[in-house]
């Protein structure tokens, strides 16, 4: 499935996209005022905000032929994942996808995070070239060994 | 001699360069270099998007040599044409970059 046409590179401000006010948007402009996140919004918004604390399982570094390498921390409350954080290498696609994962992890039950898939994370973005959807395969992993150590400290079936 | 060309610049850096000076040496084989590849940052990445008559030629030129055409990644996604490029072009960053010509090293690189 497509997106929709997105923001124009003019009404961007400092990486991130301002929107204008209804009256101004041009007749391209009005279905870019609610842009749909894509790769880049991620990465930079993984560049700009401070880093998210490191709590709960910390899952084994995953590591690809690359060299692209991904840690997950998950953090849960009973059945329930309440944080995420990760640590990975620089790949612009790669921190996209992690910044993008860890955000959807939030109030995720285990059960649904243990069935996510490369493919859905994909789903999410369809700009991303199938040359670079190892990324998604290495972010998932990185998660799975998260909530496998989770079910370890917690005691929760994963 | 083997050349790779990185286009960092904007300006006429592919309009002109690229499309008055070496694409057309390259279409009549008297570049007088072998162009193992070319790295496109920026705006200049658009020329690789389907349908742009310039990427066209040049991506027949590189099916026939096997020469490689990357774009910047990080480039090509800020600009919202990273799946929308002509067949072929591969996008990546440094290492990618790299690795892609490691099989092909070129002698010298050249930033226009």
């Amino acid at each position: 499935m497509r997106r929709p046409a997105q923001w124009e590179p003019s009404v961007f401000q400092g990486g991130l996209p301002v929107h204008l006010p209804r009256p101004l948007c041009t007749s391209r402009l009005i279905q870019c005022c609610r842009p749909v996140p894509n790769v880049y919004h991620y990465f930079e918004r993984a560049c700009r905000r401070d880093p998210a604390p490191r709590r709960g399982s910390q899952g084994v570094k995953v590591v690809d032929e690359d060299g692209n390498s991904v840690v997950f921390w998950v953090e849960t409350e009973g059945n329930r994942i309440v944080g995420a954080a990760y640590r990975c290498t620089t790949c612009f696609t790669l921190v996209a996808l992690c910044e993008h994962l860890s955000e959807i992890l939030g109030g995720m039950d285990l059960e649904t995070a243990r069935r996510y898939t490369a493919a859905d994370l994909l789903g999410l973005h369809p700009e991303i070239p199938p040359s670079r959807h190892n990324r998604a395969e290495l972010a998932v992993a990185a998660l799975r060994s998260a909530l496998a150590e989770a079910e370890k400290n917690n005691g929760v079936l994963v | 001699m083997k050349v790779a060309y990185i286009f960092a610049t904007q300006g006429h850096t592919v309009s002109y360069k690229l499309g008055k000076m070496i694409l057309p040496q390259l279409e009549e084989g008297r570049h007088g270099a072998e162009v193992a590849g070319m790295f496109f940052f920026e705006d200049n990445c658009y020329a690789l998007q389907k349908g742009n008559p310039l990427g066209e030629r040049l991506a027949a030129v590189a099916r026939q040599s096997g020469m490689l055409l990357m774009c910047c990644d990080q480039c090509c996604y800020e600009r919202d044409i990273a799946d929308k490029l002509i067949d072929g072009v591969q996008i990546g960053c440094f290492p990618d970059l790299y690795k892609a010509l490691s099989g092909n090293p070129p002698d010298q690189v050249i930033t226009l």
